[in-house]
Order: structure tokens, then sequence, then C-alpha cells
């Protein structure tokens, strides 16, 4: 209860801020949009040339599309403002600030910035899904929107896991938090399904930053083609990345020396 | 501030160029990752473009058109692409919009060189650096893709090439700076780059557009920031486009620097050094 009010207040932080500065949040949400028809463009020029690419015909990718932009509205949102600003509070010693206060410092350091705005492209998402869905033939049934959510969830875990772990690398060496650079381009690769890519790629896209666990697998789920043996391992390694990341947090701040870590 | 001779302010370029090749030398690290991002999204890109590639329809008559492009011209094409975008890529924009954002301009606005010599001598310095760490990066993918990498063979073509990258590297440059202006009447400027990406050809070669909207992406001067050097590498441009298509560069050229000269002057009036 007590986080949901934590988190209740960041988000009426942040409507207070774009109410403020309403020319500013209007170009984001616009901005945000340009981008989502960018990629729409995309898509819509791949299936110039083909009427079915690598298993996925165009209501069916665009279904996925609309799965990708509610992750990234629901990423980018809560978690994505939060860690980027991680490795800069942990090399400041800002952190001191957020270990004081009475609720879970990993919870504060991952969604303490919530930007609100980005929740458009999670609504813009919902009805490409809603429509795309009802083109390429889903049943809507309970059994395969389960399924859809469940995988979503766990790849959302898996990758807050992975790159909070990756943001806490600060701890130990100042420039890890650099390296998320390294994958922000893969990180975002879930735009397309893993199976446009040969397979090594696609593998490293499902176990190595699985990407395909937050778009791939919610489409087929829908579609009602997961291979859903895949649900409780999906499920299991989410639960054991979460923990994993607390224990590097707990470790890293047994490290940390405030001004001088 | 006034106007520096000429010799003077090559000598100023000169020392800022060393000492931003040194300060990226210094950040290696972040060079590198900024390098390996620059290689991966054309890769990425590329191995999607072989899946649409393997999956199009062949061509029959009154259909739809297969690609415009084969698996040779996919491959050589991305690859031109990663070495032209990091060549090209430019940020000076972005400082210079924060650096307006916070007063921070007015350092530069006491020097006795203007201050988009500061921002061109950090592209400069960084890219002699990015490039030294780039080129092994695209040789292995070349190496990897070496059957179906095919490149012009004429030292011609080559020439026209190295005239349209430089004279990209500059427009993007000044494009750059003009989005970054902005700052002067804008709290927050925000960044346009997908955008420019799509115009540019960056995942999507232009030449796969339908045709009616083609007359107009060629005209663009995005095609120009990237596109353009990189068809004349792929062959993608026909020769005799290639004159015309340096003349479009140039013009665009002169008239962003003609643009981005007003802007610039009515923007130091509204500056109030202590955050726009």
């Amino acid at each position: 209860m007590r986080y949901l009010r934590v988190l209740h207040r960041a988000v009426v932080v942040a409507l207070m801020h774009m109410a403020e500065d309403r020319a500013h949040t209007a170009l984001v949400v616009l901005g945000g949009f340009g981008e989502q028809a960018v990629l729409l463009v995309t898509y819509l020029v791949f299936y110039r040339f083909a009427g079915e690419i690598a298993g996925w015909t165009a209501a069916e990718a665009l279904l996925l599309l609309g799965i990708f932009w509610i992750f990234d509205g629901v990423w980018s949102s809560f978690f994505g403002g939060s860690l980027r600003l991680l490795p800069e509070e942990i090399r400041s010693g800002g952190l001191d600030r957020i270990l004081l206060r009475p609720v879970s410092a990993q919870f504060l350091v991952s969604c303490q910035v919530v930007e609100v705005y980005e929740l458009t492209k999670a609504a813009t998402g919902l009805a490409v899904v809603a429509y795309a869905g009802t083109h390429a033939g889903v049943a809507w049934s309970l059994g395969g929107v389960g399924a859809a959510a469940a995988f979503w969830a766990s790849g959302v875990v898996l990758l807050y896991a992975l790159r909070f772990c990756m943001a806490a690398g600060t701890f130990w060496a100042m420039r890890v938090g650099e390296l998320y650079g390294l994958f922000s381009e893969l990180f975002w690769a879930g735009r397309y399904p893993v199976d446009y890519f040969p397979r090594l790629m696609r593998n490293v896209l499902t176990y190595v930053i699985p990407v395909a666990f937050t778009t791939t697998f919610p489409a087929k789920a829908l579609l009602g083609t997961a291979d859903l043996r895949r649900l409780p391992a999906a499920l299991a390694c989410a639960a054991a990345m979460l923990a994993a990341s607390r224990l590097v947090w707990q470790a890293g701040l047994r490290r940390y020396a405030s001004a001088s870590s | 501030m006034t106007r520096p001779k000429l010799p003077r302010l090559l000598r100023l370029v000169g020392h800022q160029v060393r000492m931003n090749a040194m300060l990226a030398l210094e950040y290696r690290v972040a060079a590198f990752v900024g390098v390996l991002d620059a290689v991966i999204a054309p890769a990425l890109a590329l191995l999607v473009w072989l899946t649409v590639h393997a999956h199009s329809v062949v061509p029959s008559a009154g259909t739809a058109a297969g690609l415009p492009y084969d698996r040779a011209q996919l491959v050589t094409y991305f690859l031109v692409a990663a070495l032209c975008s990091t060549a090209t890529s430019a940020r000076g924009g972005w400082q210079l919009a924060e650096e307006i954002k916070t007063g921070a301009l007015s350092t530069h606005l006491l020097r006795p060189a203007p201050p988009m010599v500061a921002a061109l001598s950090t592209h400069v310095g960084e890219k002699v650096v990015k490039l030294g760490l780039l080129l092994p990066l695209v040789g292995l993918l070349a190496v990897g893709f070496r059957e179906d990498l095919t490149v012009p063979a004429e030292p011609e073509r080559w020439l026209l090439f190295g005239v349209a990258l430089l004279l990209a590297a500059v427009l993007n440059v000044l494009l750059n700076y003009l989005i970054g202006t902005l700052a002067f009447w804008l709290r927050n400027v925000v960044s346009i780059g997908t955008l420019e990406g799509l115009l540019a050809g960056r995942f999507v070669p232009l030449a796969f557009f339908p045709p009616e909207a083609r007359v107009a992406l060629a005209l663009q001067p995005w095609r120009y920031v990237l596109s353009f050097p990189v068809e004349i590498a792929t062959q993608g441009a026909a020769r005799a486009d290639v004159i015309p298509g340096l003349a479009v560069q140039c013009v665009y050229v002169a008239g962003v620097w003609l643009v981005l000269r007003r802007v610039w002057r009515a923007g130091l009036r509204t500056y109030a050094a202590a955050g726009a």
C-alpha cells in the first residue's frame, strides 16, 4: 500500500510538471507520435515487398508492434528515466538522500522519475493491438490473453533486472553504466519479431537480452501459436532475476561510500 | 565579437580539433560504445532486410514490384551507411541547446572565434578517433559478408563519393546546429532523430518507398546527409544523377548556412546570458 502511495505521488508530481510546461509536454507527446509513425511506415515498406515475412503476416506484425508500444510506453514512463539517472546518483553521492527515506531504496531509484506522457504510446499500442488483433484473427480467449500478459510481464521483469544490474554496476566501476549504450540498440530490437533475424541473433534476443518475451511471445500467445511450455520457465527466470537484482543492489550498497564511491 | 582573420581562425580550429581528439581518446570507452552502437543499428537493419529479401515476392507482370536492391546491394548499402553515419553524425546542436539553456554560451561568445567553430572542431576531433575505432569493426562485418559485398571499381566514383560525404558532413553539422539554435526560443529542444533517420535512409533505403513519395524524398535535405553518398557507393544513383545531386547538396549547404546566420543573429538578440 505504501509503495502504491509513493508511486501515486510520483505520478501526481509528473502531472504537475506537465501542466506547468504545457508547450513542452505537447512537443514531447507529438514527438512520441512521430516516432510511432516512423516505425509504422517502416513496417508498411516491409510489407510492400512481401505478403508474409518469416511467418508473420502484416496484420500479425502490426499486432506485435502494438504490444511493443505498450511495452515502450510502460517502460519509458516508469523505469527508463529513473534508471538512466542511477549511475550519476551513485557517482555523485546523491543516493544518500534516497537511502534516508523510509521505503525500499531499490524501488525508489527504479521509478522515482515518472514520465507520464510516455503512456500515450501505450494507449496507441492498446488501440493498435485491438485493431490488428481482430484483423489477424485473434480469438481473445481468456487463456490466450492471460498467457500473453504473463509472457509480457515476465519480459518486463527480466529486462528491468538486466538494466538495473547494469546501472548498479556503477558501484564497482564508474563507467559500467555506459555499457548500456552497447545494448540500447539490441534492447529496442524487440520492435521486430525475433523471427526476422537469423538464428544466432534470435538466440541473443531470446536468452541474452530477452526482448522476445516482451513482444514476440505475447503476440504469439494471442495468435495461439506460442509454445506455452516456455511460460513457467519465463516466470521462474523472471523471479530469479528479480531476486538477483536485489542481491546485486545490496552488495553494491555495502560498497557504497557516499560521495566518494 | 570581431571577425578573426582566416589564418588565425585556422590556427584556432587546429587547436580545438587537437583538444577534442584528445578528449575523445580520454573517454575512449564512451567513444567505443558510441561506435559499436553506430555499427549495431545498420547491422540489425541489414539482417531484417535480408529476411525481407528472402521472403519478397518475385515480381510478375501487373503485381507489386520486387525489392529494388538485390542481396549484394543491401549488404553494401548498410555497410557503407554504417561508415557514413559515423562520419557525418553531429551533436554540436545539442551542446549548443544546452549551453543556451544554462548560459554557458557566454564563455564561447567571449572567445575570438564564432561558437560555431567550437562545434565544428568537436565534430572533426571526435571523428578522427571514432573512425579509427570504427574501421576495424566495419572491416570485420565486410569479411563476414565478403561474398555479397560489391564496391565500385572506378576511382572516379570513389572521388565523387568522397566529395558527397564531405558535403554531407558539413550539411549535417549545419542542420544540427540550426535545430540547436531553437533553444533561444524554446525551453527544451525535442530530438527529431527518428524522423531524420527515416528521411536520411538510415533504416529503410529511400529507393524502397512507393514511387509517389520518391520525388519528395529525393529533394528533402536529409537525403543529402546520409542516403546520397551511400547511393553513390552502392551504384543506386545512376552516374548522370550524381553531378546534379552534388549541386543540390551545395545549394542546401549554402542555404542552411544563410538561414543559420540570420537565425543566429536573431537568437543572440534574445539571449540573456543566464538562460535564454
